[in-house]
């Protein structure tokens, strides 16, 4: 049986006009809303290496955080991200 | 047989909640709008039912609309003003196509039905000791489709169509007059504002088509927009034989870069009359201003 590890992934609106969030588990779609207020995924993935992609619409500049919680390796981390030209995307191994 | 259809729904409920492996959630929902004459609130719960992995969402959200002000008449009340109380239920189905690479789609599809009942007042002899009351029931359906296109890449245009079909049978109030009092015992004439006539309703149909734009550059986005208004006559169901008006917006919103997901728009609008009569002229125009919290760059109608 394949070993798991906890974790949540979290979008959060900061400034400016943020229209959808969206964030892929190995490709698997796991967050797809507005980005009106905080939308978040919690569940269990592989202990083996995992791809987190981001993709997230809006106008301009706007900014949001990115949060990560990965119990016993990266405890509530968040990075404020910005926008460039209405979208931002980002790709992160775990 | 009753028995029958409880064991049937207990199993059809499991069948439901696991067999999809779809999320429910429960959120508050609140929306107000108000401008300098009239404002109104509407407050509910929004019951949401997503799968993700195939980009589908299913909003119900039951609310209950109350007008904040109530003194307005003017050309722009037509859409979703309300002078009364209203019961709403609002159903909207989303599939998004999006997937970790390539464009950026989804399509949202939307009905919305709404009922009120309301009792008016007036004095038909403009005497305020012999009042009639009469209890109406308002009702309106509205069917809407959303959509959303972009290349998912920075500085790519984004564009939102946006159509909204709006059936409405709204009773109103009549606006009061002044009724001359009797001389009062230094001989001075007084008035007193009085609903004269009973309440009167005018159904509308009301077609709107919106595309959202933004260039993808900047801190703006534009919205040309038209509706098209079929008033019918008075105290009939039919909207289509009577006064038609044509009204023309193109709004130019702003997003701060401020908390809440703010939006600030301006336009002018024109609205022509088509055909039929009413206490307007022809061709009114004039501009209109709204600021939006809690809002995206899809949110028109």
């Amino acid at each position: 049986m394949e070993k798991t590890r906890d974790f949540t992934l979290s979008l959060e609106p900061v400034s400016g006009g943020l229209t959808l969030f969206y964030a892929f588990i190995d490709g698997v779609k796991v967050i797809q809303s507005d980005g009106t207020k905080k939308r978040s995924w919690s569940g269990k993935i592989s202990e083996a290496q995992v791809r987190i992609k981001i993709r997230v619409v809006g106008i301009d500049n706007a900014s949001f955080k990115l949060g990560i919680d990965l119990p016993g390796t990266a405890d509530d981390q968040s990075l404020t991200l910005k926008l460039q030209g209405g979208y931002y995307e980002t790709e992160i191994i775990l | 047989m009753k028995q029958k259809l409880f064991y049937s729904i207990l199993l059809l409920l499991p069948s439901i909640g696991f067999g999809q492996e779809a999320k429910f959630k429960v959120l508050p929902f609140i929306y107000g709008t108000t401008s300098i004459k009239d404002g109104q609130i509407e407050a509910g719960p929004e019951l949401n039912w997503e799968k993700e992995t195939k980009g589908k969402t299913f909003v119900i959200r039951p609310t209950i609309r109350m007008p904040l002000t109530t003194k307005s008449d003017n050309v722009l009340q037509i859409d979703r003003f309300s002078s009364t109380w209203k019961g709403i239920l609002a159903i909207q189905y989303t599939k998004d196509n999006s997937a970790e690479n390539g464009s950026i789609s989804r399509h949202s599809i939307g009905a919305q039905f709404e009922y009120g009942s309301s009792e008016f007042k007036y004095y038909p002899t403009g005497v305020k000791t012999n009042e009639l009351k009469n209890t109406e029931s308002s009702y309106a359906f509205e069917l809407k489709y959303i959509g959303f296109f972009t290349k998912g890449k920075s500085e790519a245009k984004q564009f939102s169509p946006q159509f909204r079909l709006r059936y409405s049978y709204d009773w109103k109030g009549t606006n009061e007059v002044g009724v001359v009092n009797p001389p009062n015992n230094n001989g001075v004439v007084t008035t007193t504002n009085l609903s004269i006539a009973g309440p009167s309703v005018k159904p509308t149909f009301s077609p709107a088509f919106s595309l959202q734009i933004y260039p993808g550059k900047g801190s703006f986005s534009y919205s040309p927009t038209l509706y098209y208004d079929f008033t019918g006559k008075q105290d009939t169901n039919n909207p289509f034989d009577n006064l038609n008006r044509l009204r023309i917006e193109s709004w130019v919103f702003f997003y701060p870069l401020v908390k809440d997901n703010v939006k600030i728009g301006v336009t002018p609008f024109l609205n022509i009359r088509t055909a039929g009569s009413d206490d307007f002229n022809t061709v009114e125009y004039g501009g209109m201003i709204t600021v939006k919290f809690g809002t995206t760059f899809l949110q028109f109608f």
